[in-house]
């Protein structure tokens, strides 16, 4: 289980860098995005044979500074001063995405747009993400297909 | 090998070597940029060296600078105290009627009431010496973006990602005005202020 949490972060971490760097070349980012997307469903298919509360212990230990953030702007609780500054924070941390989240700005409801609400609701669709993935038996499938 | 061994270290690698890839890519097209003392990035290194990160402290504060005479197309800097990336940490530019296109967080590319550049220590008007069919079309091209994504570290190639500065940066270029005379990386809303297309409206602070 550690060691999925330590993969985990190691790869959020490298593809943060990509992410930046990303930008500076137009579509590359999106790219960088879908791979991110590729390599989380890679890593939670490894922890496909673990059971369901360790699974989900992993992935709240990964997207735990994203939650707290999230918390944050969801709660409007100036905690420590940190409003102002949690959705830079989640910004920064779904870096990776930021490709196809950048496909999202187009103005949904009360000025803001979309992707603002994607940033803020994203560490629950990742948490959803990586446990929905991480309980389904990829080989079975094929092989029923 | 098997697949699962492969798969295990593609994912480990293909970041870094992203990360390498992009680099060495960038690096080389910018080399000019990283010989550059004034470039932006070396002003972030130097504030983190000096504990300053991020545009600095949102204070209670209500300057009186007059809005009186702007002119669609003008540029409206502000900056709190302990900005990382220079003077100023916020800039729009002024589209009529009292409000500013500019780009924030969690509204990205918006039209905003310019009134809120008074909650800001140091402000500063400036007018972009151009004709004012010109600034009205770069005013109109910023408007074009409303709604697109606002990220801090939005580089100037692309037309997805946005921050404040790049924005303004952009509408100018189109009209033939390049206001970022360090063609740098990034554009720092003090690279307006330097500019030697703009002259100063007025201006408060230190």
């Amino acid at each position: 289980m550690l060691a999925n949490v330590i993969r985990l972060y190691f790869i959020h971490i490298s593809a943060f860098g990509a992410g930046v760097l990303s930008i500076y070349f137009p579509g590359l980012d999106i790219i960088v995005s879908i791979i991110y997307l590729l390599v989380i469903a890679l890593e939670a298919h490894r922890a496909y044979e673990l059971p369901l509360n360790k699974k989900i212990i992993i992935v709240l230990i990964w997207q735990a500074p994203a939650i707290f953030f999230a918390g944050i702007c969801i709660s409007r609780l100036n905690f420590m001063g940190l409003y102002e500054y949690a959705i830079f924070m989640l910004q920064f941390w779904y870096t990776p995405l930021v490709g196809l989240l950048s496909l999202a700005g187009i103005t949904v409801y009360s000025d803001k747009p979309l992707y603002y609400y994607l940033l803020i609701y994203l560490p629950f669709i990742s948490c959803f993400y990586y446990t929905a993935l991480a309980s389904i038996n990829f080989r079975k499938l094929i092989n029923c297909s | 090998m098997n697949l699962n061994t492969w798969w295990n270290k593609f994912s480990l690698l293909v970041f870094p070597f992203l990360v390498l890839v992009s680099s060495v890519l960038l690096v080389s097209d910018n080399r000019q940029v990283f010989q550059d003392q004034e470039a932006v990035m070396y002003a972030y290194v130097d504030s983190a060296a000096q504990g300053k990160f991020g545009y600095g402290f949102n204070v209670q504060y209500y300057n009186d600078i007059s809005f009186a005479g702007l002119e669609v197309g003008d540029i409206v800097l502000g900056g709190y105290p302990d900005c990382a990336y220079g003077r100023f940490s916020h800039v729009g530019i002024y589209n009529g009627n009292g409000q500013v296109i500019e780009a924030f967080v969690d509204y990205g590319v918006h039209l905003r009431s310019i009134d809120h550049f008074r909650d800001y220590t140091e402000v500063c008007l400036l007018r972009v010496e151009a004709d004012p069919e010109v600034k009205k079309k770069a005013a109109e091209y910023a408007a074009e973006f409303q709604g697109k994504m606002f990220y801090p570290l939005a580089f100037k190639p692309g037309d997805r990602i946005w921050n404040c500065s790049k924005v303004i940066w952009k509408a100018y270029v189109e009209q033939g005005i390049e206001l970022d005379e360090h063609r740098d990386l990034w554009i720092s809303p003090d690279a307006f202020y330097y500019s030697h297309y703009v002259s100063i409206i007025r201006e408060k602070g230190n």
